[in-house]
C-alpha cells in the first residue's frame, strides 16, 4: 500500500466534517411504558407501521410487531436489561431490512446483517432488502426445469430436487438432516468452478454457537465459504433475532435471485423457528392454538417458503415483478431461482404433530430420514418409501432420467419383499433377484459424508445397478467395485461419462459401461 | 388479547361521566394525582396486583391513600376498578384518561430538555413560538438533563425536535463511521 500523509487523512477528514449536515428534522417518538423478556410496550409513536424498525435512546432496534389501541408492542434486537422504563424510542421510518451485497459470501452475519466472525465490517455496494417481502406473482415465475445437484446419490437419483423448489428435509435429532445441506451446499462448487455458481445462503436458528462455527469450518475447508454467506441466530439470541433470521436470509437469497441468478437456501431448522416464534407470540398475548403455537404459524412458514421461486427467462416480463425494492431496481434480471431445503426436526418420528404437518403441505416434497435406517448403516438414512418430489421429475437430466426411473419403485418393492423374507420361508427365484438387486442398490446408493458424487458418475453407477449387472459382486464388496468401476471409466472412457453428464444414454455408451462393469465384475466371482 | 382495549373503555366511561356531571376540572385533577401516585410508587401498585389480598382490603387501602385529597367520583371510579379485578390496568386507564382529558380542552403537552436552566426570556419565546405554530394551548415541563451536552430538546406530543449537541455528536460519528 502506498504511503499515505497525515496531512492527507485530515484533509479528507476535514473535507467530511465541512460537508456534514447536521439538519435536525422532526422525530417521532414514543417512551417505553414495560420492557422484559425481549418485549417492549411503548406508549407514543401513535403513526408507526406494524414491521417497522425503531430506535431506542441507546441505539438498539426493535421491530413493531403490535398495533394496540393506545400502545405499540415491539420486539428487541438485543439485550432486554439495556433497556428501562421511560426510554425514549423513535421511528426509523424503515421496514425491517437488511443490507445485502456480493460482499457476503464468506461471511457469517447476524439476522439484522452485522458480520460476526470477526473479519471486520462489510465495505462497498450494498443494497438494502426488506426482510418481510411478497414472493414473486404468478406471472414472474416459470415452472422448475433445472435440476440443482445435491451431489448425494439417492437424492439426484430417486428425489430430485429442482431450482426453485422447497424441499423438506425431515427426520429425528441424529439422522443426518444437517449433513444432507451441508453436502448440496459443497456439491455446489463443482458449479463454482465452472463459472455457474449456484450461491448458498445457510440459516442456523437456535443452534449452539459450536455447532455453527464447526460448519464454517467444514464449507472453508472444502472450499465451499467462497459462495456461502452463512446466517446465525444461536440459541442464545433473543427469540425475536431467531424467528427473523429465515427472513434475513431470504432476502439476502431473493438478492441473488432477483438478479438473474440461482441461489440455495437451507433453514436449519424451521421447528426451532416456531418455537421462537410462539415465544414471542405468547409474550405478546396473542392467542394460542393448537401446541400453544399461535394462529398464524402456519402462514409464517407459508410466506417464507412461498419466496423460494424459479424467476421466468424473460427480462422485459421480470422487470415489472411485484414488491420489488428500489435498491435493486435497476439491476432485475431474469431465469434465477431460490431453491428451499428448510429442515423440520420430528421428536420420535412424529410426522403428525403441528409444525411437520404443516412445512410437510407447504412444501414440493420431503426427504425423511430414519434413526433406524441410520442405527443400521444406511447412511444418508432415506426413507424411500414416503419420500417424495413433487415437482423435481421435470427437471432431471435426461440420462439420469432414463436410468434411475424405476429405481425408486424398485427400492420400495425391494424393501416390502425384505420385511417379509426375514420370516425365512423359501423364496422362488423371482424373489431372489428383487432381493439381491435390492440389497446391491442399497449399497450403491450408501455414501459418505462429505464425499458428493458428480451427476456422470451418479448415473454410470446407477445405470449398473438398476440393470442388475453386479449379482456376482457379493454385497459387502459392492462398495469396493464401485470405486473400481468409476476410476476404470475415468481412466479409460473419460468421453463417456462427460456425455453422460451431459444427458445422453446412446446405445454405444450403455453397450461400453456393460461390458466395463462385466469385465469388473468377473473378478469377484467365486 | 388486545389489553389496551380495557383500559381504554374504563377511561373513556369516567371522562364521559365527568363531561356530564360538570366535574371535568376536578376529576382531571384527581386522576393526575392518582396517575402520579401509581408511577411514583411502584409498592402500592404491586400491593394493588397482589392476587392475594382480598378485594375489600384494596378497596380499604385505595379509600385510606386518596380519601382525604380526592372527590367521591374518582374514588367511585377506582372503586369500581378494584371490584371488577381490572386494578391492573388503573394506571393504564389513568394516563388515557388524562390523554383525553388534553385531546378535549386542545392542551399539548410539551417537554423542554435543556442542559442548563434556562433564563424566563427563553422560555417564554420558545412557548410562544410553539403555541403559534401548534394554534393551541400548551403545557410546558422542563428538565434539566446534563448528558444533553448542550442545546436543547422539545417535545411536543409523540413529535421531537432534537437539537442537542450530544444528538450532533451522534450524527458526526455516524456519519464518519459510514465512510470507512
Amino acid at each position: 500500500m502506498a504511503d499515505i500523509k497525515p496531512a492527507e487523512v485530515s484533509e479528507i477528514l476535514k473535507q467530511q466534517l465541512a460537508g456534514l449536515k447536521t439538519v435536525t428534522e422532526l422525530e417521532e417518538v414514543g417512551y417505553v411504558l414495560q420492557v422484559g423478556d425481549g418485549i417492549a410496550r411503548i406508549y407514543g409513536l401513535s403513526n408507526v407501521q406494524s414491521n417497522e424498525m425503531i430506535e431506542f435512546s441507546n441505539g438498539m432496534k426493535g421491530i413493531v410487531l403490535n398495533l394496540e389501541e393506545d400502545n405499540v408492542g415491539a420486539v428487541l434486537l438485543g439485550p432486554t436489561d439495556q433497556i428501562k422504563e421511560g426510554d425514549i424510542v423513535k421511528r426509523t421510518k424503515r421496514i425491517a431490512s437488511i443490507m445485502v451485497g456480493e460482499q457476503l459470501l464468506g461471511r457469517v452475519i447476524n439476522t439484522i446483517g452485522e458480520p460476526i466472525d470477526g473479519k471486520g465490517p462489510l465495505t462497498g455496494q450494498l443494497y438494502e432488502m426488506p426482510l418481510e417481502r411478497k414472493a414473486p406473482g404468478v406471472l414472474f415465475r416459470q415452472p422448475v426445469n433445472e435440476p440443482l445437484q445435491t451431489g448425494v446419490k439417492a437424492i439426484d437419483a430417486m428425489i430430485p430436487i429442482g431450482r426453485g423448489q422447497r424441499e423438506l428435509i425431515i427426520g429425528d435429532r441424529q439422522t443426518g438432516k444437517t449433513a444432507i445441506a451441508i453436502d448440496t451446499i459443497i456439491n455446489q462448487k463443482e458449479f463454482y468452478d465452472k463459472g455457474e455458481t449456484v450461491f448458498c445462503v445457510y440459516v442456523a436458528i437456535g443452534q449452539k454457537g459450536s455447532t455453527v462455527a464447526n460448519i464454517a469450518k467444514v464449507l472453508e475447508k472444502h472450499g465451499a465459504m467462497a459462495y456461502t454467506t452463512i446466517v446465525c441466530a444461536t440459541a442464545s439470541d433473543p427469540a425475536a433475532l431467531q424467528f427473523y433470521a429465515p427472513f434475513a436470509g431470504c432476502a439476502i437469497g431473493e438478492f441473488f435471485r432477483d438478479t438473474g441468478r440461482p441461489a440455495l437456501i437451507v433453514y436449519d431448522d424451521l421447528s426451532k423457528q416456531a418455537v421462537s416464534y410462539r415465544e414471542v407470540s405468547l409474550l405478546l398475548k396473542r392467542p394460542p392454538g393448537r401446541e400453544a403455537y399461535p394462529g398464524d404459524v402456519f402462514y409464517l412458514h407459508s410466506r417464507l417458503l412461498e419466496r423460494a421461486a424459479k424467476v421466468i427467462k424473460n427480462d422485459a416480463v421480470v422487470q415489472n415483478m411485484n414488491d420489488v425494492p428500489p435498491s435493486i431496481k435497476h439491476m432485475l434480471k431474469g431465469g434465477g431461482s431460490l431453491t428451499a431445503l428448510p429442515i423440520i426436526e420430528t421428536k420420535e418420528g412424529d410426522v403428525s404433530a403441528y409444525i411437520p404437518t404443516n412445512v410437510i403441505s407447504i412444501t414440493d416434497g420431503q426427504i425423511f430420514l430414519e434413526s433406524s435406517l441410520f442405527n443400521s448403516g444406511i447412511r444418508p438414512a432415506i426413507n424411500v418409501g414416503i419420500s417424495v418430489s413433487r415437482v423435481g421429475g421435470n427437471a432431471q437430466i435426461k440420462s439420469m432420467k432414463k436410468v434411475a426411473g424405476t429405481l425408486k419403485i424398485d427400492q420400495a418393492q425391494f424393501r416390502e419383499l425384505e420385511a417379509f423374507s426375514k420370516f425365512g420361508s423359501d423364496l422362488d427365484a423371482a424373489t431372489m433377484s428383487v432381493l439381491n438387486k435390492g440389497r446391491r442398490n442399497v449399497e450403491i446408493l450408501k455414501q459418505a459424508q462429505f464425499s458428493p458424487v458428480t451427476v456422470e458418475d451418479q448415473v454410470a453407477i446407477i445405470y449398473i445397478g438398476t440393470k442388475g449387472l453386479i449379482q456376482d459382486v457379493p454385497v459387502e464388496k459392492v462398495k469396493e467395485f464401485e470405486t473400481e468401476y468409476i476410476d476404470f471409466l475415468k481412466m479409460k472412457h473419460k468421453d463417456v461419462l462427460t456425455r453422460l453428464g451431459k444427458g445422453e444414454l446412446a446405445d454405444d455408451m450403455t453397450t461400453i459401461l456393460e461390458s466395463v462393469a462385466k469385465d469388473l465384475t468377473s473378478k469377484y466371482k467365486k | 388479547m388486545n389489553e389496551s382495549k380495557i383500559s381504554v373503555r374504563y377511561a373513556k366511561a369516567l371522562f364521559q361521566h365527568a363531561v356530564e356531571l360538570g366535574t371535568l376540572e376536578e376529576t382531571k385533577k384527581d386522576i393526575a394525582l392518582v396517575y402520579k401516585t401509581c408511577i411514583e410508587f411502584p409498592s402500592f401498585n404491586q400491593y394493588l396486583l397482589s392476587p392475594i389480598t382480598k378485594v375489600s382490603e384494596k378497596k380499604q387501602l385505595a379509600v385510606n391513600v386518596f380519601g382525604s385529597f380526592v372527590g367521591k367520583e374518582t374514588l367511585a371510579f377506582i372503586d369500581l376498578m378494584i371490584k371488577n379485578r381490572r386494578e391492573s390496568y388503573i394506571t393504564d386507564s389513568t394516563r388515557n384518561f388524562l390523554q383525553l382529558y388534553k385531546k378535549h380542552s386542545g392542551i399539548k403537552s410539551v417537554e423542554l430538555i435543556t442542559a442548563q436552566a434556562i433564563s424566563e426570556e427563553f422560555k417564554t419565546s420558545i412557548i410562544a413560538k410553539v403555541q403559534s405554530s401548534m394554534n393551541s394551548k400548551i403545557e410546558l415541563t422542563e428538565k434539566i438533563d446534563k448528558s444533553i451536552l448542550g442545546g436543547f430538546i422539545l417535545r411536543v406530543e409523540d413529535q421531537q425536535y432534537d437539537a442537542s449537541v450530544s444528538n450532533k455528536l451522534k450524527q458526526l460519528k455516524k456519519n464518519l463511521l459510514e465512510t470507512i
